[in-house]
């Protein structure tokens, strides 16, 4: 087992203008699940293949078990890979696969067998040794990659979007089975997706690169209730947050907010926002945290009203999308399972104050970060 | 109804698949009744099938005619450029499709656009370097030439196979510890291995029967290949056709043979997609 650090990693490909990689500065603890989370192209795999040895670092450094591993290569990095592809060799059988790497590394022949016999065992694979590659369904190819990498008993484990050529039914085992396994073997974990789900169910902590630049980590419910930014606040979630420009104003000392010809009392203290007001500002909305049923305590919501323009009843909840007057986007609301609306009504929408977002236009960054976070996190 | 079209249609193709198999078939049938029949026989009736099998003109040809030296020769030629091409042609083309160094693509298309030129043009300038090299009229020398000048379409099927196998099977070889050229030998080449019998047999059918470079660049009877066998039975006043017959059927049985052990493999060089 053993920690990982990039320090300041820079990646430039040959003759590409920009960096694919922009001054990532990450720690990954020893032992631990890290998820590096972001849409394609934005790097997250080229982080990894650095990490592996696969890519050169053009500048910063990178160090597993705190010794420096810029130029070590990747044989002598003691990691495993599993590849989104599976790259099982199709020449070889199931069994060749598994050990291949350990015959390179002249272990003792008994040992091999001892070790694929229990790998084997332990991912149902024992029937699979004599078949090749292309006599195994997805399912066993992903399996016989997770074998070859766990049989060489890695410092650190590295995976690539392992699971986007599953089906959804076996995805969700496989995630399971990823998780279980790292609970068993403690060793430290790094997987890249662009899957939010697999991020939030399997990481200890998340991290999220956009544009070869990191820009939030954490723990998976902290990033996704203290989005840092208007990218990750869109990218984290299934409906994406609602975002709209808003112009603030004082109402007493409370803050309000306008959204098209509506007010939206926002119930803020105005000395939280004081430097803001006057001006515009970009307000989330997480679908979830809206509901046509008025609150309990009407102290703490805001309301606003839109006319229906879709709706999607899919049984455990009814996903609406309202038109707001003056407002270009559209505003998607998840109501409960029992919303019977029809096209063109027109609702009242609540929502609790605390759960709202505030970001700057300019920077796209949260305002008023830890004041929110700090709401968010005692009424849940 | 439906079954009647149905057995029409059936019947239709049955017919198209046995007149094709007649075309393509036909001429061999033919070149093999030759080979059977003497050159009077054969002036009398052209198509006519051997009243009286003369095997003893392969004896013949093989024996007294010194087809024996012929087809050693022959041997000698293609399997040494066919091993050359294979071992040079595989890790050029490997190179050449993993390894994007600077100059690669000029590389290629430097040997690739060889392939442009004619033989008659190129031949000349063979004939004078084996001349100066001391090559000429040696069977190392058209071997040499054989290798030259089927490295670039060689190399061209080989660069493109290799490209069309996933780089994370490389990467994977890469991780679990082995070098450049241990995952050429263990990863690339046996996955490529379709593509590399392809090449062999193409290679091997193409200079088995090659007759441009061997007439110009062999002289001696001793050295000569098996088309250039073929030819010692053809003069400007007569042919011994019944002999030219046997000799070529004595020059493509091993082609036949070769091409019936490996149409499989060729077929699965040529269709191979990508490794998943």
């Amino acid at each position: 087992m053993a920690s990982v650090a990039l320090e300041n990693v820079n990646k430039r490909y040959d003759k590409a203008k920009e960096l694919a990689v922009d001054s990532l500065s990450l720690e990954v603890e020893d032992g631990e699940f890290l998820v590096i989370l972001g849409p394609s192209g934005c790097g997250k795999s080229t982080v990894l293949r650095m990490i592996a040895g696969l890519e050169t670092i053009t500048s910063g450094t990178l160090t597993i078990g705190g010794k420096l591993m810029n130029n070590v290569p990747a044989k002598d990095r003691n990691i495993a890979m599993v590849f989104q592809s599976y790259a099982l060799y199709p020449h070889m059988t199931v069994k060749q696969n598994l050990s291949f790497g350990l015959r390179r590394r002249r272990i003792a022949k008994d040992e091999i067998a001892r070790r694929v016999e229990e790998t084997s065992t332990m991912l149902g694979l024992s029937e699979l040794l004599r078949r090749k590659p292309h006599a195994l369904s997805g399912g066993q190819r992903q399996r016989v990659a997770l074998g070859r990498a766990i049989v060489r008993e890695p410092e650190v484990f590295l995976f690539d979007e392992p699971l986007s050529n599953l089906d959804a039914a076996l995805r969700v085992n496989t995630r399971n089975e990823l998780v279980k396994q790292h609970q068993r073997l403690g060793t430290t974990m790094i997987y890249v997706t662009h899957d939010q789900i697999e991020a939030m169910t399997m990481g200890e902590r998340i991290c999220i690169i956009n544009n070869g630049r990191l820009v939030q980590v954490g723990k998976p419910l902290e990033v996704y209730r203290n989005p840092a930014d208007t990218f990750v606040a869109k990218f984290l979630g299934n409906p994406p947050m609602n975002l709209f420009s808003v112009h603030l104003a004082a109402a007493g000392e409370k803050v309000s907010a306008r959204i098209g010809k509506q007010i939206l009392d926002l119930k803020w203290p105005l000395s939280e926002l004081v430097e803001h007001v006057g001006s515009t500002v970009i307000l989330g909305v997480r679908p979830e945290d809206t509901s046509e049923i008025p609150p309990t305590n009407k102290g703490e919501a805001a309301s606003l009203t839109g006319r229906i323009s879709a709706i999607e009843a899919l049984g455990s909840e009814t996903l609406v999308v309202l038109d707001i007057d003056g407002v270009d986007q559209a505003f998607r609301a998840r109501l409960s399972r029992y919303a019977t609306y029809q096209l063109g009504d027109k609702i009242r929408i609540y929502t609790d104050v605390s759960s709202l977002h505030i970001f700057d236009p300019q920077t796209s960054m949260t305002i008023l970060d830890s004041t929110i976070s700090k709401r968010a996190t005692t009424s849940l | 109804m439906k079954q009647l079209s149905r057995l029409s249609v059936r019947s239709a193709l049955f017919i198209l698949l046995v007149l094709y198999t007649a075309y393509a078939i036909g001429p061999l049938i033919w070149l093999g009744s030759m080979s059977l029949r003497t050159t009077s026989e054969i002036d009398s009736s052209h198509y006519a099938l051997p009243n009286t099998f003369h095997w003893w003109k392969f004896h013949e040809a093989w024996a007294n005619s010194n087809y024996n030296n012929y087809f050693w020769n022959s041997v000698f030629v293609a399997t040494t450029s066919v091993l050359v091409l294979v071992v040079i042609g595989a890790m050029a083309g490997y190179c050449l499709a993993r390894y994007p160094f600077r100059g690669n693509r000029a590389v290629f298309f430097a040997i690739f656009s060889t392939i442009m030129l004619p033989p008659q043009i190129t031949v000349i300038s063979l004939f004078q370097i084996l001349v100066k090299y001391g090559l000429f009229d040696t069977l190392t020398g058209l071997t040499l030439v054989y290798i030259g000048v089927q490295m670039p379409i060689t190399l061209y099927i080989l660069e493109g196979f290799f490209k069309r196998i996933p780089r994370d099977l490389f990467d994977a070889a890469k991780i679990d510890g082995y070098g450049d050229f241990e995952i050429f030998w263990r990863i690339g080449l046996p996955i490529a291995m379709p593509a590399v019998v392809t090449v062999m047999i193409l290679n091997f059918i193409l200079l088995w029967n090659e007759f441009l470079y061997a007439v110009v660049l062999i002289t001696s009877d001793e050295k000569r290949t098996l088309p250039l066998g073929v030819q010692k039975f053809m003069g400007d006043q007569f042919s011994d056709i019944g002999m030219v017959a046997t000799g070529a059927m004595i020059s493509i049985i091993p082609v036949i043979i070769a091409y019936a052990f490996f149409s499989e493999k060729i077929i699965q060089g040529m269709t191979a997609g990508a490794v998943k």
